[in-house]
């Protein structure tokens, strides 16, 4: 991290704990971590080390229960429901492992759908949709739903939905986890491409292939941050 | 909330009904339900309550006079003449009242219902005629007939005017025809002028149109105060009957009609709330199977409000179409109640029909009913967790798909919704109807019974009170018929008139004060009555020429049922018990009691 410059995220003695019925569930404990803008890290780590909760919180769908996060050199503890959406909304690009489309949405729609919860206006929204689709390679598909698509096509297309606002980091929960090696290898491309442009990416991840194509890899073990290595 | 947002969530809306129109539909059958038996029970009351259609027809009012004691009276032609002379609260007042005549024409008799009024009641009402002119004449010779018999009886002929037609044993001439649709007051075909003072006008209503600016309370006021005078004048006792401006659908409710009225309502409402919770839980059954796909709306930045748009538009879409079905269910339900109380509708211009406002009504409601039915499950929609529902990676949501307990009890609560919109299609019926008040007769051994009206018209009669010898001369005349084995005359138009029309009397037993109550029904009756009816007696002697005699110091005789027994001796020995009579103005009737009936005529 260069001197003087502040980290796009910072997360200090960051704490969760699901409470069930009588149970405590302890998710994550004292994780600290500041990721730059324009890094690609990946977060490492066995089925239930607390990984995709760390993600959830990065990306305002879960709160910590304890700690402080800053988002941009700004708390997001403490938001209304209101400002965490709006947040989301411009800030945060989500990729998930299940591709997450809208069934009832076209590839265009489903790409347009951020840019219309930030209520911009239509030709704007063409623009930007036109260039994301672009970008993944998936313009000549845009009038399609999402079932007629192969598997790598539906995650493309979710790359397009993550970028199209233009968001201060990209959160990738398992990207490949759902496609073939091929089709995974190309997304993986193209997340490094878009890194290469200089986007911020996060990403989950229990592929250790995909984990090294990331400047930084943090290794999760029961919510703790166990391990940190550069590659 | 831009309206492209507004668009999306259509689009959506629109691809889910599409993609699985079954779910969409269930929904709007059930609020159709809820919602056309609402509108159905708006159009009634927006049917039976509109006001005489003639301009400014809101200021044309009926004058009813209420007795404290026997509730509705008769409005005199005194009372007319008082109110026509003195009062200042009209621009105009005029008399009418209607009978059935036969009309005789080159083509034959039949009979027609007849409307006779003094002159100045077409001004009142401001009707042009579609032809001619009005009557004016005071003589009766010269009528109008309606556009409906003009057409049928006259074919159209505009040849009408001038032509001489028999109305019984009277001829007048054509004057003029109405417009369409024009059957004032009530389903009139002809229009017959009488003087202020006709005999003809007895029973009949008084109609005034209120100047601008004068309540119908200080109108009101006034007609009783002037009412009041004239009669304590007349009848030299104070007089206590008011007189009220009412609207010419606007009754005065009983408890029964009030009862019937609150337990539709309540019918209806529950039939709606009924509806809505069965969308609501078939929204939040949708909700749950969607969970996955609602936590992506928040996770890509929709806020609460957009989140919750998406139900609320979904809401929307069954609402409308359920809006549609329930005023297609309105428009049944109104056809068939049309057909059904056609001869129960009193007034021309009563229309049970799905109208403009009958459909505003449907698209408001269903509305409202959206809303409230979407408020639930768009709330819940935006309390998902959005975290932990993406990071569980299965696709299939559990718990979503309706189990067999959970079909049974929708079923049985769809069944349940019709079951109360036939139930409530049989009150309307009801409330319509009146059963209460015109079907006495089913008490009765009705068969081979036939009634007739007697109404007397010939002024000579009127005047010199030879009444009861012409109904005793006709009495002899029909037990002379071939066939027949009885006859009476009962006091009152009480076969085709409403039961709360008779006369109510206060009664009290020996010495007794009278009390504060509205008083019992009497009617005036023949000594055939009993044997006409085959009444059985529980105890007692049916009234036989003994009671018929004016002797002097004798009491009249009374005839009195089981339930006033019941309510007024219990326990004690009835026939033979003197009663007396409150006769209004402190005047009284002292009564034998002869005998008590098991059903009430």
């Amino acid at each position: 991290m260069a001197e003087g410059v502040q980290p796009l995220i910072q997360l200090s003695d960051l704490g969760k704990v699901f409470y069930t019925e009588e149970l405590e569930t302890h998710a994550l404990s004292g994780v600290h971590l500041d990721i730059d803008r324009g890094e690609f890290v990946s977060i490492a780590g066995p089925s239930g080390c607390g990984k995709s909760t760390l993600l959830s919180i990065i990306g305002l769908l879960d709160t910590a229960t304890a700690g402080e996060y800053q988002l941009d050199g700004e708390p997001v503890q403490g938001l209304s429901v209101g400002d965490r959406a709006r947040i989301r909304n411009e800030a945060i690009g989500f990729i998930f492992q299940a591709f997450n489309l809208i069934g009832d949405l076209t590839v265009y729609e489903n790409v347009e759908l951020p840019l219309v919860y930030r209520d911009m206006r239509g030709s704007e929204r063409k623009t930007r949709v036109q260039a994301a689709l672009e970008r993944v390679g998936m313009v000549h598909r845009e009038k399609h739903f999402p079932a007629q698509l192969s598997g790598g096509q539906q995650q493309r297309v979710a790359v397009a939905r993550a970028i199209v606002g233009e968001p201060l980091i990209l959160l990738a929960d398992e990207p490949t986890g759902n496609l073939d090696s091929t089709n995974g290898k190309a997304v993986m491309d193209l997340l490094g491409e878009l890194h290469d442009d200089g986007a911020t990416v996060c990403m989950v991840t229990h592929d250790p292939r995909y984990a090294d194509l990331a400047e930084r890899t943090v290794h999760l073990f029961d919510g703790r941050i166990v391990d940190e290595e550069s590659g | 909330m831009a309206p492209f947002q507004f668009a999306l969530s259509w689009r959506l809306a629109l691809r889910h009904f599409i993609k699985s129109p079954a779910s969409y539909l269930y929904g709007a059958v059930a609020l159709a339900l809820g919602l056309g038996s609402a509108t159905l029970l708006f159009s009634l009351v927006q049917g039976l309550t509109a006001p005489l259609p003639v301009p400014n027809g809101e200021h044309v009012l009926r004058v009813v006079v209420v007795d404290p004691i026997r509730g509705h009276a008769h409005v005199t032609i005194d009372d007319f003449h008082a109110w026509r002379m003195h009062a200042g609260s009209f621009e105009s007042i005029a008399a009418v009242a209607v009978s059935e005549r036969r009309v005789g024409t080159r083509r034959g008799d039949f009979p027609a219902r007849v409307a006779h009024t003094t002159a100045d009641m077409f001004p009142l009402l401001g009707v042009e005629p579609m032809l001619g002119r009005w009557p004016a004449e005071a003589d009766g010779t010269t009528i109008a007939i309606g556009e409906d018999l003009w057409a049928t009886t006259f074919e159209g002929d505009p040849a009408v005017l001038g032509r001489a037609v028999r109305l019984d044993n009277e001829v007048a001439i054509v004057v003029g025809v109405m417009p369409s649709g024009f059957r004032f007051p009530r389903k009139q075909d002809i229009w017959q002028v009488v003087a202020a003072d006709s005999p003809r006008l007895a029973n009949g209503e008084v109609v005034s149109r209120l100047k601008h600016g004068v309540s119908r309370m200080a109108a009101s006021q006034e007609f009783t105060e002037l009412m009041q005078a004239a009669r304590t004048d007349r009848e030299g006792v104070p007089a206590t009957a008011t007189a009220r401006l009412i609207g010419f659908t606007e009754e005065r409710g009983d408890r029964a009609e009030h009862a019937i009225g609150i337990a539709l309502l309540l019918v209806v409402l529950g039939l709606v709330l009924l509806s809505c919770s069965n969308v609501s839980a078939l929204l939040l059954e949708r909700n749950l199977a969607r969970t996955r796909t609602l936590a992506l709306h928040q996770a890509l930045g929709a806020r609460p409000a957009q989140i919750a748009l998406q139900t609320l538009v979904e809401a929307l879409l069954i609402g409308g179409l359920g809006g549609i079905l329930g005023a297609a269910v309105a428009h049944v339900g109104l056809l068939f109640l049309t057909t059904t109380l056609a001869d129960n509708l009193t007034y021309f211009w009563t229309r049970l029909e799905l109208d403009v406002a009958s459909v505003a009504f449907a698209g408001a409601l269903s509305l409202v009913v959206a809303v409230l039915c979407g408020a639930l499950p768009a709330w819940r929609a935006v309390r998902t967790d959005a975290g932990r529902t993406l990071a569980e990676q299965a696709q299939a949501i559990h718990g979503s798909r309706r189990t067999p307990v959970s079909w049974v009890l929708v079923n049985a609560q769809m069944a349940f919704a019709v079951a109360v919109v036939v139930a409530a299609v049989g009150l309307a019926t009801i409330l319509v109807q009146k059963p209460w008040e015109i079907d006495l007769t089913a008490e009765f051994s009705g068969e081979r019974v036939v009634a007739a009206q007697i109404a007397f018209e010939d002024d000579a009669i009127v005047a010199n009170g030879s009444r009861v010898e012409v109904l005793e001369r006709m009495l002899e005349r029909v037990r002379a018929f071939p066939g027949v084995q009885s006859a009476t005359v009962s006091m009152g138009d009480w076969l085709a008139s409403r039961a709360r029309s008779f006369g109510l009397r206060r009664v009290a037993f020996g010495d007794e004060p009278f009390g504060d109550d509205r008083g019992v029904p009497i009617l005036y009756i023949t000594p055939g009555f009993i044997d006409t009816f085959a009444i059985n007696l529980v105890e007692g002697r049916p009234f036989d020429a003994r009671d018929t005699g004016s002797d002097a110091g004798s009491a009249d005789v009374a005839i009195v049922t089981e339930e006033f027994v019941r309510a007024r001796l219990p326990d004690q020995a009835s026939v033979g018990r003197r009663f007396r009579l409150d006769q209004g103005g402190g005047r009284e009737r002292a009564f034998r009691k002869a005998a008590s009936c098991r059903t009430w005529p």
